[in-house]
């Protein structure tokens, strides 16, 4: 006995260079040949193969040396070709301790039986129909799994799917061309009192697609397996599948597991997963030492196997369903698979719609307070501008006054003059352009004094500070004159264009105006003087300050002089300031009230400058 | 006109109610000047001419009454006429009170205008003319001798001769010579009339002196 470490040095080596062992592998180690009918690469049998090769590594618990061998007899199946495989494998494995044969497919057990090749090791089968079994003799090392398929299960199985159903379409090999599924007429015959057959094995495969794209109704095409057509074409089972089941016009079920996904409904299916594992289990006890007889011979399984999405394609309800149903390719809808996902979006949607709604309506609500306090702010701005109309509507009725009489005046000289023999038409044109400019002054005036009045609209547009001051002071010089104060202006050089409500804006400059001169009413005559300046600064914003030389504020009150009913009047109902500060932040403005150094008020206020239009 | 031409002084702030009362003024046959204020008025050298003030009431600066008190001051009185553009009857009270020849209403009518400014001429005139008068006076007494003044002093207090050449200690003959030159030299031709010459110049009456 060779030391282990040389062993598994020996078996490193192998595995390395991936070369099969020429050799036989240490005592230790057990070997499981596997001998399968067909191509190991055709999905059932790799399917099973795999399984049956993972099962037995895993159980064993020690590792099991596997030997697979592909005999491809419905390729290479002649008789001399059989004998020549056989030659080749009794000298390939002659020297191989084999511990247990696994062979895939009835063809394979036959040949493997036939051969006699190691009589003394047991031999396990595994998908071998059962059709093709019987009568063959079996001695008592051989056990397994035989593959039974049942055409009555699957047209059962149809009708408790589809209850309408009357029709089967076979679509598949020929029966003689398909070991498995031995449905000859008398089979079929036998099932004449629950359908009726549309036998499309063995037809052209362009003419069983033609046909499955236009079944009758209340049929379901049962897809066997299709390997070939008769005309000589080589299909491969799942492809063939795949094509006929996209084109069928009605459901498609199959019997083979590894078949599942491609475009079938499904079936009671034998699953080479399964099958592959119940023979590798099996093949453990073997390799443990238990007796062949005392493993009974299986049947294999038909499970309920669906594809989700062939169920949609075909409206089949989950209901329908045999129990005990296994889904396969299930695709969850979004719902089911983000419930909680979606739920949480759609809150958080929904609360963030009911947040933009609540704001809207807030805004809309703010809009339309807004609106309101400037139609408030208007109305009272009108008022106030009535009031302050009657505080100095004499000095308007002076100001009017003025052109009225240099017009009568003129009319007379002209009538004077139009009495002498040579009446001087030069002075008499220069009288009449008199005449004319002084009426236009007074209905000038009167039109300035209707807008002053005129209940505002609040509507802004692009004014000259300089020109609003000037207007507004043609309203309070009169005013100024009958008090005696001196009224002067200085300035912007250059127009300083705001949008304002330019009667709102007159009413602020006379507002102050009016507050200087009732300032100033103490004072000497020759003492009473008020300045209204403007002033750009920074060509950001124009300053317009009213001056004046009266007392100034008392430092106590020069907080308060914007409060709505502060007053130092007798008379005074303390609204005008406040809103002619409502008026100046109305339009984005600023206001302030001071004392100036050398005694005095100053009330400034300042409004963005806008570019000239 | 046949007399020195009458000057009228419009002061107004308002250029175009000025210009046209300087026009309807000129029309109407007055020399007339033209004053933006009180003050610019006053700046100016007046001629010895008669003169008004036609004065806009309206305005800032200057009132009325102070500006008849400059032209007192300056030796150049002459009435004022008030122009205003709102007036009643307390306010013409007061303008009156503060000198006002006359109390006008904007707008003002040719002939309320030419009426004012024809009062305040003929006022002028008056003044002018009793100036000139009481000049005259002064002269004729000036021409007394000193005795003669006395003489003239006591007839008028109403002494006899006889009693007045006792106080003079002169014969009554001389005191009826010179009684007779002062009725000469102060151009009376009866005693009362002296009276009243002598009271015009302030020789008898409360306070009077000698």
């Amino acid at each position: 006995m060779l030391p282990r470490s040389i062993c598994f040095a020996a078996c490193g080596l192998l595995l390395m260079v991936t070369v099969p062992a020429p050799a036989a592998p240490a005592a230790a180690q057990q070997s499981v040949l596997v001998v399968s009918s067909d191509n190991l690469s055709y999905p059932f049998i790799g399917q099973l193969f795999g399984a049956f090769k993972t099962t037995l590594q895993s159980d064993n618990g020690a590792p099991v040396h596997v030997y697979a061998e592909s005999l491809d007899l419905s390729t290479f199946g002649t008789p001399a070709q059989q004998a020549a495989a056989a030659r080749w494998y009794d000298s390939k494995y002659r020297e191989v301790p084999l511990d247990v044969v696994v062979v895939i497919g009835h063809a394979a057990l036959r040949f493997w039986i036939d051969a006699g090749f190691r009589p003394g090791v047991p031999v396990y089968f595994a998908a071998a129909s059962a059709s093709a079994m019987a009568g063959m003799p079996l001695p008592p090392r051989v056990t397994g799994q035989r593959l039974h398929i049942n055409l009555a299960q699957t047209v059962r199985l149809a009708r408790q799917l589809f209850p309408d159903t009357t029709t089967i379409a076979l679509v598949g090999n020929a029966a003689e061309r398909d070991s498995y599924r031995p449905f000859k007429a008398p089979e079929l015959q036998a099932l004449a009192g629950e359908a009726s057959f549309i036998d499309l094995r063995g037809k052209a495969y362009e003419q069983v697609l033609a046909r499955v794209a236009h079944l009758p109704p209340h049929t379901v095409i049962y897809h066997t397996t299709l390997t070939d057509d008769g005309s000589g074409r080589v299909f491969e089972p799942r492809t063939a599948l795949t094509e006929t089941a996209r084109v069928a016009n009605r459901p498609t079920l199959i019997d083979n597991g590894s078949q599942l996904g491609s475009g079938a409904l499904g079936g009671l299916v034998t699953d080479p997963v399964h099958e592959g594992s119940e023979a590798a289990r099996r093949v453990v006890q073997l390799l443990r030492g238990a007796a062949p007889a005392s493993l009974p011979t299986l049947d294999n399984s038909n499970l309920p196997r669906f594809d989700w999405r062939a169920m949609q394609r075909w409206q089949l309800a989950e209901s329908r369903l045999p129990r005990g149903s296994e889904l396969q390719f299930y695709q969850p809808s979004a719902w089911q698979q983000y419930r909680l996902q979606i739920l949480l979006t759609v809150a958080v949607l929904a609360l963030l719609s009911l947040l933009t709604v609540a704001l809207l309506i807030e805004r809309r609500r703010r809009a339309a307070a807004v609106a309101q306090s400037r139609q408030r702010l208007a109305e009272l701005a009108h008022m106030n501008r009535n009031a302050t109309a009657s505080v100095f509507s004499a000095a308007i009725a002076h100001e009017l006054n003025q052109p009225l009489a240099a017009i009568l005046s003129n009319a007379e000289t002209a009538e004077l003059l139009l009495e002498q023999p040579m009446p001087p038409l030069t002075e008499l044109r220069e009288i009449l352009a008199d005449i004319r400019r002084d009426d236009a002054r007074a209905s000038e005036l009167i039109v300035r004094m209707r807008t002053l009045l005129k209940p505002s609209a609040a509507d802004s547009r692009l004014a000259d500070i300089n020109e609003l001051i000037r207007q507004s002071l043609t309203f309070i010089a009169g005013e100024a004159r009958l008090r005696g104060a001196a009224l002067s202006t200085s300035m912007a050089p250059a127009p300083a264009w705001v949008l304002v409500d330019p009667v709102q804006i007159q009413q602020v400059i006379i507002n102050l105006v009016i507050n200087s001169l009732d300032a100033v009413a103490a004072l000497a005559p020759a003492a009473r003087r008020i300045v209204v300046a403007s002033a750009v600064q920074d060509d950001a914003q124009v300053e317009v300050s009213v001056r004046d030389t009266g007392p100034g504020f008392a430092s106590a009150d020069i907080e308060r002089v914007f409060d709505s009913f502060f007053t130092t009047k007798p008379q005074g109902m303390g609204l005008g300031l406040s809103i002619t500060a409502a008026i100046v932040a109305g339009h984005g403005g600023t206001i302030h009230a001071e004392n100036q150094r050398g005694g005095g008020a100053r009330v400034r206020f300042s409004l963005p400058l806008r570019k000239a239009p | 006109m046949s007399t020195p031409l009458f000057t009228v002084h419009v002061i107004d702030d308002d250029p175009a109610l000025r210009t046209a009362l300087g026009r309807l003024l000129a029309a109407s046959g007055y020399a007339v000047s033209l004053h933006e204020s009180a003050t610019a008025f006053l700046a100016l050298a007046h001629g010895p001419g008669p003169a008004c003030i036609l004065l806009d009431v309206d305005m800032p600066g200057m009132s009325g009454l102070q500006l008849q008190e400059h032209l007192a001051r300056d030796g150049h009185p002459m009435p004022v006429i008030f122009l205003t553009g709102h007036g009643d009857v307390a306010m013409s009270v007061r303008a009156v009170k503060a000198g006002a020849e006359d109390f006008l209403l904007k707008p003002v009518a040719r002939l309320a205008l030419l009426d004012a400014v024809e009062r305040a001429r003929a006022r002028v005139a008056a003044q002018e003319g009793e100036r000139t008068a009481a000049a005259l006076l002064q002269g004729r007494l000036a021409s007394l001798t000193p005795r003669e003044r006395e003489v003239f002093v006591l007839v008028v207090q109403g002494l006899l001769n006889k009693q007045i050449a006792y106080q003079l200690g002169n014969t009554e003959r001389t005191v009826k010579a010179q009684r007779a030159s002062v009725m000469e030299k102060m151009q009376a031709a009866t005693l009362a009339e002296l009276v009243m010459l002598a009271a015009r110049l302030g020789l008898i009456g409360p306070g009077a002196t000698l």
